[in-house]
């Protein structure tokens, strides 16, 4: 990506999403006439204006209780989603962990899920058989990668996400809750490769509950409640205030 | 332009479209013996059974008669796949949709793309029963890809719009069936567009499908220069569904990851 004038990695302007929640979902035309008029559906408001300008090279930390909006922020970034007003700017090629498995083919092997979970970041084969080795290292697989997807576990599947997103040379990663899957080795593994990537200069955005993590890694926190961002600043500021309200400390 | 913007961005995701029609080939018939050969062996069977039953059960006065249907089923076999395989394209990959970014307009791309490939297989067999039967290949065969290419864009028109209305309205993947087969009836596959009564004949050929399937007939069974007229305004009215089909899609697509 071109270097902008400006150093600003992903810039979020008013932006408020809403989920149409419907009470029972209609995937069929006849159920569809059926709900008309019967007002199965309404709106629920996720986010509510969120401003939010993240330079390159910081570590954002996105913090709250469950259900805060902390996961549809991420996946608003990730373009997944799309907000109903507002805008979002990103500069820079954008690598994810939402959810666990960033969409294998199960009955494909390791391997071959490798260049088609790449291929989705933009590289192809004479971009991944350089790295295929490295990726295939870290993930700690082993004669595994040669195996369909279907037989692993959740902590193998993990394992090989995250390996394959580290390793695509994007500029910003976005990750949410996933550590939460592997063993202790393993996360400590992800931790000092998330540090690596922050010394070379990637902008990471976080969602965890596992403050120590947060505190550890991130430089700054944004804590999300009920759909508003009520505190952004320094990690340690909004983890103490965070904490504070939870009634943890 | 958005929509130079987004072949741009398409082609950023190449990577990806090979990925998905390799996987799409290879996976059709992961885990069986023959594999990739059933490609081949499908409508080489096909053959064999029209060959077999025409001859001796069902009499017609079409001269070569199984040559003439195998000649005009291929492609429909083709544009039906893409239809019926197309219009679940982006409802059945909900996995990736709701974790990944990518210009959604890939996945109807690769079936378009896959389906092609594979009706150039059987188009191997196709060519090889035209010239053993005694019909005879001509020149003109080499102007296969033009017909395949008005056929393509006719077919991914549709596509964009039936794959993006039916991750909101599942209805859609159900009609296909019963549409297609219509559709089948209303094209001169099984029987000769000679045969549609003359009061019928203009409304007849309001079907693009007739215009195109008449481009293969003409360039493989007649051995003549096709209607490029016709062929023609069938592509142009393509070009145009395609963009209109797009600006549907477009708009369809920002809810795709709510909706499936």
């Amino acid at each position: 990506m071109a270097k902008k004038s400006n150093d600003i990695a992903i810039s979020v302007k008013n932006v408020t999403k809403e989920f149409t929640v419907y009470e029972d979902k209609s995937y069929f035309l006849k159920e569809k006439i059926g709900h008309l008029g019967r007002n199965k559906k309404r709106k629920h408001v996720v986010l509510r204006d969120i401003n939010l300008d993240i330079k390159r090279g910081q570590s954002v930390a996105l913090i709250g209780v469950n259900g805060c909006g902390k996961s549809t922020l991420l996946k608003l970034l990730n373009q997944i989603i799309y907000p109903e007003k507002g805008k979002i700017e990103i500069n820079g090629k954008v690598s994810s962990m939402i959810e666990l498995g960033a969409g294998f083919n199960t009955d494909f092997t390791g391997r071959e899920n490798i260049y088609f979970n790449a291929s989705m970041y933009g590289l192809g084969k004479k971009d991944v058989d350089p790295i295929i080795d490295q990726i295939i290292e870290f993930s700690e697989l082993g004669d595994f990668i040669e195996t369909p997807v279907r037989t692993y576990s959740s902590g193998m599947y993990m394992r090989l996400a995250f390996s394959i997103a580290v390793n695509v040379q994007a500029d910003i990663l976005l990750i949410d809750e996933i550590l939460a899957v592997g063993d202790a080795h393993f996360q400590q593994k992800c931790l000092e490769k998330m540090k690596e990537l922050k010394a070379q200069g990637k902008t990471m955005v976080f969602v965890s509950h596992n403050i120590s993590q947060v505190k550890s890694f991130c430089d700054r926190a944004v804590w999300i409640k009920e759909g508003n961002m009520v505190m952004d600043g320094t990690v340690d500021d909004v983890t103490d205030k965070y904490l504070k309200e939870q009634g943890v400390i | 332009m958005k929509i130079i913007e987004k072949f741009k961005e398409i082609f950023k995701y190449r990577h990806m479209l090979t990925t998905l029609v390799k996987q799409d080939i290879n996976g059709r018939y992961k885990g069986s013996i023959f594999g990739f050969l059933w490609t081949l062996l499908n409508p080489l069977f096909m053959l064999v059974i029209y060959s077999v039953v025409f001859k001796f059960v069902f009499k017609n006065n079409i001269e070569h008669y199984p040559i003439y249907l195998f000649i005009m089923l291929m492609p429909w076999n083709a544009f039906n796949s893409m239809l019926m395989v197309g219009t679940t394209c982006v409802s059945n990959n909900a996995s990736i949709i709701k974790k990944v970014y990518f210009p959604r307009e890939v996945l109807p791309l690769s079936v378009i793309i896959s389906y092609t490939i594979q009706y150039c297989f059987s188009l191997i067999v196709t060519i090889v029963a035209i010239l053993v039967s005694g019909v005879g290949l001509s020149w003109f065969a080499l102007m296969l890809p033009l017909v395949m290419l008005v056929q393509v864009a006719f077919a991914f028109a549709l596509i964009l719009v039936l794959s993006a209305i039916n991750v909101y309205v599942r209805d859609v993947q159900y009609m296909m069936t019963p549409i297609l087969m219509i559709w089948m009836y209303a094209s001169p596959i099984l029987y000769d567009i000679s045969m549609v009564p003359e009061k019928w004949q203009s409304l007849y050929k309001m079907n693009p499908m007739v215009t195109i399937l008449t481009g293969y007939k003409d360039l493989l069974y007649n051995k003549q220069l096709p209607d490029f007229h016709s062929l023609g305004i069938v592509f142009g009215i393509s070009l145009v569904l395609c963009v209109i089909g797009w600006l549907i899609f477009n708009k369809l697509q920002r809810r795709f990851a709510e909706e499936v």
